[in-house]
C-alpha cells in the first residue's frame, strides 16, 4: 500500500485504518515490552517464592521436631554414656600404659605374675550406613603373664565383671617346659576406643 | 467500504479503484417484504410524508403512515453543494431494514420516451423534454421545493443540445441504472412496444441521496426513484385494479400536475402528463380566485353541498377531462382496452365533482378510493390525508417490487 | 414476486449500504481496541501479580531471616543426633560382638578328665583386616564383613583315647559360649613323654568357635 493509495482512500476508511494501525502499534508495543517481560519476570518470582515456600516449610518442620530432637539427643547420649566410660583413651599415648593402669589391680588380685603389657594392631568396627563422622575402633593390647590356668581364668572373670565391654580377642594358655604348675599365658584384649573422622 | 446486500459485495480501495466480490444470490436478493416508502421535498407543510409496509400472512400491512421532519438541509443543486451532506434518522416506526426514497427535484425527470430518445437524453446529459418542467423552468429565480438555483446556470431548453456529444451512449439494460455525462438514468419496457419509461435524476442528486440515510442504522435506501414513477406504482395494490387483472385506466392529481397512466395486465403502457393543467393547488388557487373564498374554506365548499362550485372548478377540470378523453380513445384504440371506470388517486376534496363531471361528459366514472386501500392497517395506524402519501406509499410499493 | 416494470431505482447496486452495524471499517478499530484493552488488562493483572509474589517472598524471607537462629540450633541438634544414632550403632554392634568366656574356661577346668594333661589352649589367630582391596583407589573405613570365626585348640596328652572322648563329649553340653559342635581332631599320635613306664598319646582337637558378630 503506497501513498497515493492512503491519499485516494475515502475519508471513513482512512480514519479507519489510522486508528486501527495506531491501536495496533500500541497493541504490539504492549506486548513486546510490557506483557511478555511481565510474564517473564512473574515466572521467576514465582518460582522464587515456590523456593522460599519449600524453605520455609522445611525450617517450620525444623523447629517443630526440634522438641523431639532434644529428646532423642538426651537419650543417646544417656546411651552412649557406658561407651565413652568404657573407652580406651591412651595413656602418655601408650593404649598399653592405659591398660595396664587399669588391669594391673586385676592381674594381682587373680595372682598373674610378670604380667606385661603390649600395643596390638587395633581391627576396625564395621560401617553403619550412613557413615558416621566419629569412627570407633577395637582398640586391642596384647597381656602376658605367668600363672596356672585358674589363675588365669580368675582374671578372665574379674575382667569380665569390672569391665563388660572388654572382649577376649585371643588366649593362649601354654604349659612352660619343666614347670607344671605356671603356664604361660597371652590374653589380647580389645577396648572400644574412637578411631578417625570421616570427614572433617 | 461499501457493503452491497443484494448480490455482491464491493470493496472501495479508493476513489477510483473497486473491487466486487459476487456473492450467491440467496434471501438478501428478492423483494424487500418490509420497506419504508418516503416522499423527500414535497413541499408538504407537514413534513415528509412516510408510510412503512410489511408483508406477512400473505398480505401487505400498513405498519406506520406519518409524515416525518424532513432532513437537515436541501437537495444540492450543483456538485459544489454535495459535500454538506445530512445524516438521516427516521423515527422508530419507520426503522424497517429498506428505505425507497422519491424524490421531488426540478432536475428529475420522468417520462415514456422511445429509445432514441432516451439515448438522445444520456448522451447530452440534459433532462427529458417535458412540458411541466419547461413550465418550471420557466420560473426562473423562484425557490421550488428547498432547491436552490446556482447561480447563473442556465435553465436546460427543450430540445437544444450545449454541445454535440463524443459518443453515442449504449441504450441501458432494462433496470440498471447507468451514469452518462453528470445524469443518472434508469430505463423500463412498457407493455407499449418501442417506448419505455425513463427516468433520471442529477448525479450528485443521486449520490447525495444515496447517502442521506447513514450505514449501520436502519433503514438505509434500497431503492431512489423519481416522485412521479413512484406515483405511478402506488395503485397496484388497489383491489380495483387487482379485480380488473391489471387493467386500468388512472388520473393521478398532484400538487402541481395530472397525470394518466394506463396499464394492460399490470403493465403500464401510457404515462402522459396532462399539459396546461396545474395540479391540486392550482385548484384551489381557481377556487379562491373565482369563488372569492378564504383558504380553509375551500375543503368545505368542495366537500359540502352548500355553494356549487362549479364555476370554478369545470373550467379547471375541462382540460382535464379533454386530455382523459384522447388517452381513453388512443388505449381503446391501440391496447384495446375499454374503461368505464378510472381511478382518480391524490385529490381529496373535490373528487365527487370530478366524478360527476367525467360521469356527465364521459360517461366516465371515476372512483376515488383510499389509496391505503388493499393494504391490511394495522391497529395503532391512524391517518388523516391519505392521498397526501400516493407518492410514499407508490415508493415503498415499486421499491417492494410488487406486481401484479 | 416478479420484477416490477414501475420499478425504477435509480439506486446502483454497489452504492447500496447497509444496516448492519458490523462493518469492516468499525470492527477493524474495535477490534483493535479490545485487543490493547485486553492487553493493558493482562499487563494489570501481570503486575498485581507480580507484586502480590514479590510481597508473598520478601514476608517468607522475612519469617527466615526471624527463624533463623533458631533454625540453624535444630539443625545442629538434627545432625548431631543423627550422627551419635550412628556412634551408637556402630559401638552397639561392639558389644555385639564381645566375647566373655571365662565361664566357660572356669567350667572346662572341672570338666577335664583325670587323665588328660592339657598342654595348650589357644584361639587362632584373626586374619589381618584388609581395608585397601587390591585395585581400590582409598582404603576404606572399616571391613565389609562383620563377622569373625576362630578355632579353639586344645592340645594335650592322654593314656588313652577314651579320657579324649570324654573329655569331647563333656564340651557338647553347656560350652556353647565357647566352642560349637563343629570339632576336628587334628592329631592323635603317640607321643616321646612316658608316664608309669607307658608312652602317652598327643591329642590335638580344634573346635570352631561360636563367630563373632559385630552387628545388632
Amino acid at each position: 500500500m503506497n501513498g497515493g493509495v492512503f491519499q485516494n482512500m475515502a475519508p471513513n476508511a482512512r480514519r479507519s485504518f489510522v486508528v486501527t494501525a495506531v491501536l495496533g502499534t500500541v497493541a504490539a508495543v504492549l506486548y513486546l515490552f510490557c506483557v511478555q517481560p511481565g510474564e517473564a519476570q512473574l515466572l521467576r518470582e514465582r518460582r522464587r517464592l515456590s523456593d522460599l515456600q519449600d524453605r520455609q516449610a522445611r525450617t517450620n518442620s525444623d523447629l517443630k521436631s526440634s522438641g523431639t530432637v532434644k529428646k532423642d539427643l538426651d537419650d543417646l547420649e544417656s546411651a552412649l554414656a557406658p561407651y565413652r566410660a568404657a573407652m580406651l583413651v591412651p595413656l602418655l599415648e601408650s593404649y598399653a600404659m592405659r591398660a595396664k593402669s587399669l588391669l594391673d589391680p586385676l592381674a594381682l588380685g587373680a595372682g598373674l605374675e610378670e604380667v606385661g603389657y603390649s600395643d596390638e594392631p587395633f581391627r576396625a568396627l564395621p560401617l553403619p550406613k550412613p557413615m558416621p563422622r566419629q569412627l570407633h575402633t577395637r582398640a586391642a593390647v596384647r597381656v602376658t603373664a605367668k600363672g596356672s590356668y585358674q589363675q588365669a581364668v580368675s582374671f578372665l572373670l574379674r575382667l569380665e565383671r569390672e569391665y563388660p565391654l572388654v572382649s577376649l580377642q585371643r588366649l593362649d594358655i601354654a604349659a612352660v617346659q619343666g614347670s607344671p604348675a605356671a603356664q604361660s599365658v597371652t590374653f589380647v584384649l580389645e577396648w572400644p576406643a574412637k578411631g578417625g573422622l570421616t570427614r572433617k | 467500504m461499501h457493503c452491497a446486500i443484494i448480490a455482491s459485495v464491493k470493496l472501495q480501495l479508493t476513489k477510483d479503484k473497486a473491487i466486487e466480490l459476487r456473492l450467491p444470490r440467496g434471501a438478501g436478493a428478492k423483494s424487500a417484504s418490509d420497506i419504508t416508502g418516503v416522499e423527500l421535498f414535497s413541499s408538504d407543510p407537514g413534513g415528509c410524508p412516510a408510510v412503512r409496509l410489511v408483508f406477512r400472512k400473505k398480505a401487505w400491512h400498513l405498519a406506520a403512515a406519518a409524515k416525518v421532519k424532513a432532513p437537515d438541509g436541501e437537495l444540492p443543486a450543483c456538485w459544489e453543494d454535495t459535500p454538506r451532506q445530512p445524516s438521516w434518522e427516521l423515527p422508530r416506526d419507520f426503522l424497517s431494514p429498506h428505505a425507497a426514497l422519491a424524490v421531488n427535484s426540478a432536475m428529475g425527470a420522468f417520462a415514456q420516451s422511445t429509445a432514441d430518445a432516451v439515448v438522445q437524453e444520456m448522451a447530452t446529459g440534459v433532462a427529458s423534454v417535458s412540458e411541466a418542467s419547461a413550465e418550471e423552468k420557466s420560473d426562473s429565480g423562484k425557490k421550488r421545493f428547498g432547491i436552490k438555483r446556482a447561480p447563473g446556470a442556465p435553465p436546460a431548453k427543450p430540445g437544444a443540445a450545449p454541445a454535440a456529444p463524443a459518443r453515442r451512449p449504449p441504450f441501458p439494460a432494462a433496470g440498471e441504472a447507468v451514469s452518462e455525462n453528470g445524469r443518472r438514468f434508469v430505463v423500463r419496457p412498457m407493455a407499449e412496444d418501442g417506448f419505455h419509461l425513463c427516468a433520471s435524476l442529477p448525479e450528485f442528486q443521486t449520490l447525495w441521496l444515496s447517502r442521506l440515510l447513514p450505514e449501520g442504522r436502519r433503514p438505509t435506501a434500497s431503492s431512489i426513484q423519481v416522485a412521479e414513477s413512484a406515483l405511478m406504482a402506488s395503485v397496484l395494490l388497489q383491489p380495483e385494479f387487482r379485480e380488473r387483472d391489471g387493467n386500468a385506466l388512472a388520473v393521478f392529481v398532484t400538487r402541481n400536475a395530472v397525470f394518466f397512466a394506463g396499464y394492460r395486465r399490470g403493465e403500464p403502457v401510457l404515462w402522459r402528463r396532462c399539459p396546461s393543467v396545474g395540479g391540486s393547488l392550482a385548484m384551489r388557487a381557481a377556487m379562491r380566485r373565482t369563488l372569492g373564498l378564504d383558504e380553509e374554506l375551500v375543503d368545505s365548499v368542495l366537500d359540502e353541498a352548500l355553494i356549487d362550485p362549479r364555476p370554478a372548478l369545470e373550467p379547471f377540470v375541462r382540460p382535464v377531462l379533454a386530455q382523459l378523453e384522447l388517452a381513453l380513445a388512443y388505449l381503446a384504440g391501440k391496447h384495446g382496452l375499454k374503461f368505464e371506470r378510472a381511478l382518480l388517486m391524490g385529490l381529496g376534496a373535490g373528487a365527487a365533482h370530478w366524478a360527476t363531471y367525467a360521469e356527465e361528459s364521459l360517461h366516465l366514472r371515476l372512483v376515488s378510493p383510499n389509496p391505503f386501500e388493499g393494504l391490511v392497517r394495522d391497529r395503532r395506524v391512524e391517518v388523516d390525508g391519505a392521498e397526501g402519501y400516493l407518492v410514499a406509499l407508490g415508493a415503498a410499493i415499486a421499491g417492494a417490487e410488487v406486481s401484479l | 414476486m416478479k420484477s416490477s416494470s414501475v420499478h425504477l431505482n435509480l439506486l446502483k447496486s454497489s452504492e447500496l449500504l447497509s444496516s448492519s452495524p458490523v462493518r469492516l471499517r468499525v470492527m477493524l478499530p474495535v477490534g483493535a481496541t479490545l485487543a490493547c484493552a485486553g492487553l493493558a488488562l493482562w499487563w494489570g493483572i501481570l503486575f498485581t501479580q507480580l507484586v502480590l509474589a514479590k510481597t508473598q517472598a520478601q514476608a517468607i524471607e522475612d519469617d527466615l531471616a526471624a527463624k533463623n537462629k533458631a533454625h540453624a540450633e535444630a539443625i545442629q541438634k538434627r545432625d548431631l543426633a543423627r550422627e551419635l544414632k550412628l556412634q551408637l550403632e556402630q559401638l552397639e554392634g561392639y558389644r555385639a560382638g564381645v566375647r566373655a568366656v571365662g565361664a566357660p574356661l572356669a567350667k572346662l577346668a572341672e570338666v577335664i578328665p583325670l587323665r588328660v594333661q592339657l598342654k595348650e589352649l589357644s584361639f587362632t589367630p584373626l586374619r589381618a583386616q584388609v581395608l585397601q582391596p587390591p585395585g581400590a583407589k582409598a582404603p576404606l573405613f572399616g571391613p565389609t564383613e562383620n563377622v569373625e570365626t576362630q578355632k579353639l585348640v586344645i592340645a594335650g596328652l592322654t593314656t588313652k583315647e577314651t579320657p579324649v572322648v570324654s573329655l569331647m563329649e563333656s564340651l557338647e553340653d553347656g560350652f556353647e559360649a565357647l566352642v560349637t559342635s563343629e570339632r576336628k581332631i587334628n592329631s592323635f599320635k603317640q607321643d616321646s613323654a612316658e608316664a608309669d613306664g607307658r608312652r602317652l598319646l598327643s591329642f590335638e582337637v580344634e573346635y570352631t568357635m561360636p563367630a563373632r558378630r559385630f552387628a545388632k
